[in-house]
């Protein structure tokens, strides 16, 4: 008999708030596995509410999803830790124009007001999570919770979740990966910015850039691939150049070749991964927990089978803006 | 002319200056005052020795001058120069760069400091580009050694130091047990270094960017600056060690100075922190600094101490020459007082106030750390060990030696010099042995002091110019804390304080600390086609197994959006209760729509949602 019912393993937002989801709301013992993340480490994602998704049942996944997080962090006391932001999609292709077209027709379909610009598109009001206030709260909240904590180590759970990229590659080899998780190389730099961004996120998909203004004049710049960072960073930039280049880190992440999500254990393997979310993984938590604990139905049981990492792909395949698989 | 703070010509331990002429006075000005040296002054040792030793303020802090901390210089219309590597002339008319109060005097220059810009040397082409075998960076004990077996081994070597003179921090801890003292070892190795042809020995040099084994470097010569590149097959980086800032309010205002900056000023240019000068550490060391001050005629009212009760020979000394010894004290703030600065000391680790001192100046002594700026800049990594960052992984044909390894000892840094070489070629180093022959009996060096806050002035975290302060609700900075790059001294405060976890602390450094080029414009054009087809994949079953695609059209005008969503008459609101989608615009109206072939045999009138508003649809028949 496991000590624990769930281990889950990472350092992002989204194991975070799963771990205390599963342990307050369904009462499972959780120990969560993964170190925070030093403040002055730059980010390695973006949490905010924005998939590149075409498909109505995703939007309509993240919307719920959204709403359900915003009350979720009302309940852990920080309701102000989830605010809004312009965020721009723009495509250089015309394929990618065309995916940005659908995309914005969905998600005013559910509720986006949204605004077109050169090369694509403008959402209002998207929700965007203040990583610092939640990272703060997350630890007094997960031991109020009854969570168990660890910074690394073997877990001693009836379930295993790999909840972040970094957990992924760390604890499933190659060989037992789904063939459709695709390390990416990524680089986030931050830059200082006089000039101000024409929304606050603003992704270019082909170019695998994405810029985030962020306080003092500075912006976060998220980079996809290996090649040719510097040409299209400088090409998505506003200026005036050269710009000064506050700080960088290297790592990888993952994403899927055909851009769903992917939820389940693969096929060998006695772990259960979320990937492919994006952006808007942290906001999954409420309805992986559901998922996890056995008590998800309806629209929702459909939407996570469709999606299982042993089914097909053919109806939930997406929009997939992999640079520089690796 | 006026030299407050010079100290007399035969002060003891030559703290009259060795690297000046007082047969060579001179006189220059800058901003337009008139300023008095003698030859083998910097600029910045000329300005200090008259007292000028405040930069101007930064928000509502005033910051101090120091070596690394000082605006650039130029004559007018010329170059910008650094004004610590910048030796004073006689005639010179300087004036500072940044902006500054037009109408300024007494002991700053008067400058609004809101950031530091890269300096433009760093933006300039290469004059001069030297191809040897060995770089070696840095010409304290460890480089010169180096330099010394490079050449020995018929390797031609460029020695590049960013002082203007060469021997490193080795002399400040003095001679221990019957080891042959710093000076003479100094004095040694530079004799050897000069005689050797095969080394080109350059200072005032300071190397900004390392890429591969190609160093570029701004050299001063004869008051003029160059960019040099140096191609080299090895590079051996004895980069040396930064002291460490005590934390606590105050601790960058004028008059505040690090002790390995008070002695080499002192030793170097005969100038004296202050007439008054109080000494707070938290090693040995500094006891032999405050002995050498109140030997050369600084009045040196009290010499606090972090550690309670320390043993060392160096106090033993300072007890018999009279010093007033404080154990178990430390920094607890500095403001400006009514004629220098108002001091005040707390007992170790609490805010209760036990001294207050005025006095014109305070030196104080952090713990080394070694300075692995150029190693990170070339790909290096760090680690947090033994309480500090230290260099973590190899770098292809670039070693380190020196105390930029972590080593201590005069001996181990000496030792290192050919040992980092024999690395850097793959050859058989000797084994060396780091023992500081006095450490059984003396207390060891504490950890950087760290006082309270006090709330009254902020305290930074290192010197220099990344200005990174500890968060404090009654101090704004006027910049945000990542808006400069910050050095190693930066990250292990933030550790100290429990900001950084020490497991982060290598990889907050390598983010920061080396962050990369400047990002310059750039055109960036998609490849031609998409790495996969996907034109089609994310509608693929979106409306079932079977789709049709059919032209729908309201009237003869309207066109119908490209993603636009098409709803069965009466099921108009929920998108995954959409039946299809336009895909494309139809010609000369409306749009051509993917429709599921399943509810088409429910519907033959919809409605198009489009961004512009609905629209009800049907079938365009030819």
């Amino acid at each position: 008999m496991a000590e624990h019912d769930f281990a889950i393993v990472g350092t992002d937002l989204l194991a975070g708030l799963l771990a205390g989801v599963l342990a307050r709301d369904h009462g499972k013992k959780v120990m969560r596995i993964g170190r925070r993340r030093s403040p002055q480490r730059l980010w390695r994602s973006l949490p905010v509410a924005l998939p590149l998704a075409t498909r109505p049942a995703s939007w309509k996944m993240v919307r719920e999803s959204e709403r359900e997080t915003r009350a979720l962090l009302g309940s852990m006391g920080i309701p102000d830790a989830c605010g809004e932001v312009e965020a721009a999609l723009v495509a250089d292709r015309d394929e990618s124009r065309a995916a940005l077209d659908h995309l914005v027709h969905v998600a005013a379909g559910f509720g986006h007001q949204v605004r077109h610009v050169e090369g694509g598109w403008v959402l209002r009001r998207v929700a965007m999570l203040d990583r610092e206030r939640l990272e703060q709260r997350m630890s007094e909240w997960l031991r109020a919770a009854g969570v168990t904590m660890a910074d690394e180590g073997p877990a001693d759970a009836a379930v295993t979740v790999l909840a972040d990229d970094a957990a992924i590659l760390d604890g499933l080899d190659e060989a037992r990966r789904p063939a459709l998780l695709i390390p990416q190389a990524m680089t986030t730099t931050q830059i200082v910015c006089p000039r101000p961004l024409p929304a606050g996120v603003l992704r270019f998909v082909d170019r695998g850039v994405t810029l985030v203004a962020r306080p003092g004049s500075t912006v976060l710049a998220f980079a996809a691939g290996e090649a040719d960072v510097e040409a299209r960073l400088g090409a998505s930039l506003p200026g005036p150049f050269p710009m000064k280049r506050l700080a960088t880190t290297r790592y990888r992440s993952i994403a899927t070749s055909d851009g769903a999500p992917m939820f389940g254990r693969p096929k060998g393997t006695k772990v259960f991964i979320a990937a492919g979310m994006g952006d808007c993984a942290p906001f999954f938590a409420p309805a992986l927990g559901r998922l996890l604990a056995g008590v998800t139905d309806g629209e929702e049981k459909a939407w996570f089978a469709a999606h299982d990492a042993s089914r097909p792909r053919e109806r939930v395949a997406d929009f997939a803006a992999v640079e520089g698989a690796a | 002319m006026n030299q407050p703070r010079r100290l007399a010509a035969g002060a003891a331990h030559q703290f009259g200056g060795i690297a000046i002429d007082r047969s060579k006075p001179l006189q220059f000005r800058i901003d337009g005052r008139r300023v008095a040296g003698f030859a083998g002054d910097t600029v910045l040792s000329a300005l200090l020795a008259a007292g000028i030793d405040g930069y101007g303020t930064f928000g509502s802090a005033v910051l101090g001058l120091g070596e690394r901390f000082a605006p650039l210089v130029q004559v007018r219309g010329g170059q910008a120069l650094p004004m610590d590597r910048l030796l004073a002339a006689d005639g010179m008319d300087l004036q500072t760069i940044g902006a500054r109060r037009l109408f300024h005097q007494g002991r700053t220059l008067g400058h609004r400091i809101a950031g530091i810009a890269a300096p433009p040397w760093t933006q300039q082409g290469v004059e001069t580009t030297l191809a040897v075998d060995v770089l070696v960076v840095g010409g304290g004990v460890a480089g010169l050694a180096a330099a010394d077996a490079a050449a020995c081994a018929w390797h031609s070597v460029v020695l590049a130091e960013r002082r203007t003179w060469l021997g490193g921090d080795a002399r400040y801890f003095g001679p221990v047990g019957d080891e042959a003292s710093p000076e003479s070892v100094s004095a040694d190795l530079i004799a050897r270094v000069h005689g050797h042809g095969a080394i080109t020995v350059m200072t005032a040099a300071e190397v900004f960017a390392l890429h591969g084994t190609t160093a570029h470097l701004h050299r001063i010569v004869d008051g003029a600056g160059h960019v040099v590149a140096v191609s080299a097959k090895r590079v051996v980086l004895a980069t040396g060690s930064r002291q460490r800032l005590p934390l606590f309010g105050g601790n960058r205002l004028p008059g505040v100075t690090s002790a390995i900056a008070a002695y080499h000023m002192a030793k170097r240019h005969g100038v004296m922190p202050g007439r008054k000068t109080v000494v707070a550490t938290q090693s040995n060391y500094g006891y032999r600094l405050a002995m050498r001050l109140h030997d050369a005629g600084v009045a040196v009212p009290r010499v606090v101490d972090t550690r309670i009760n320390p043993q060392s020979r160096f106090v033993d000394f300072a007890k018999a020459s009279g010093l007033h010894l404080a154990g178990g004290v430390q920094p607890l703030s500095a403001a400006a007082g009514r004629s220098g600065l108002t001091l005040q000391f707390a007992n170790s680790g609490t805010a209760t106030r036990t001294i207050e001192i005025e006095a014109d100046a305070l030196v104080v002594s952090g713990p080394f750390y070694p300075d692995l700026s150029l190693w990170m800049l070339a790909g290096g990594w760090t680690q947090w060990r033994d309480g500090g960052l230290r260099a973590r992984g190899t770098l292809e044909h670039i070693v380190l030696a020196g105390a930029a390894v972590g080593y201590r000892s005069l001996a181990a840094c000496v030792a290192s010099g050919p040992a980092a070489l024999a690395q850097a070629f793959g050859t058989r180093a000797d084994s060396i042995e780091d023992f500081e022959l006095g450490a059984p009996y003396e207390t060891p060096e504490a950890p950087t002091p760290i006082a309270p806050p006090t709330g009254t002035e902020p305290a930074f975290y290192d010197w220099g110019t990344s200005l990174i302060s500890r968060p404090d609700p009654q101090w704004k900075p006027p910049l945000t804390p990542h808006a400069q790059a910050p050095t190693l001294g930066d990250v292990a405060a933030s550790v100290d304080l429990g900001l950084t976890a020490a497991a982060d602390a290598g990889a907050v450094a390598e983010e920061r600390g080396a962050p990369g080029a400047d990002i310059v414009a750039s055109v960036w054009n998609a490849p031609a086609s998409a790495p996969q087809p996907q034109s089609a994949r994310w509608l693929s079953q979106r409306f079932g197994d079977a789709t049709e695609e059919l032209h729908l059209v309201v009237d003869g005008k309207r066109r119908f959006m490209r993603g636009a969503l098409v709803y069965a008459n009466d099921r108009r609101g929920d998108p995954t209760a959409a039946i299809g989608v336009i895909i494309r615009e139809g010609e000369p109206a409306g749009g051509v729509a993917l429709i599921s072939s399943v509810a088409l045999r429910k519907a033959d009138r919809f409605v198009v949602e489009a961004l512009d508003g609905p629209s009800p649809a049907r079938i365009k028949r030819d």
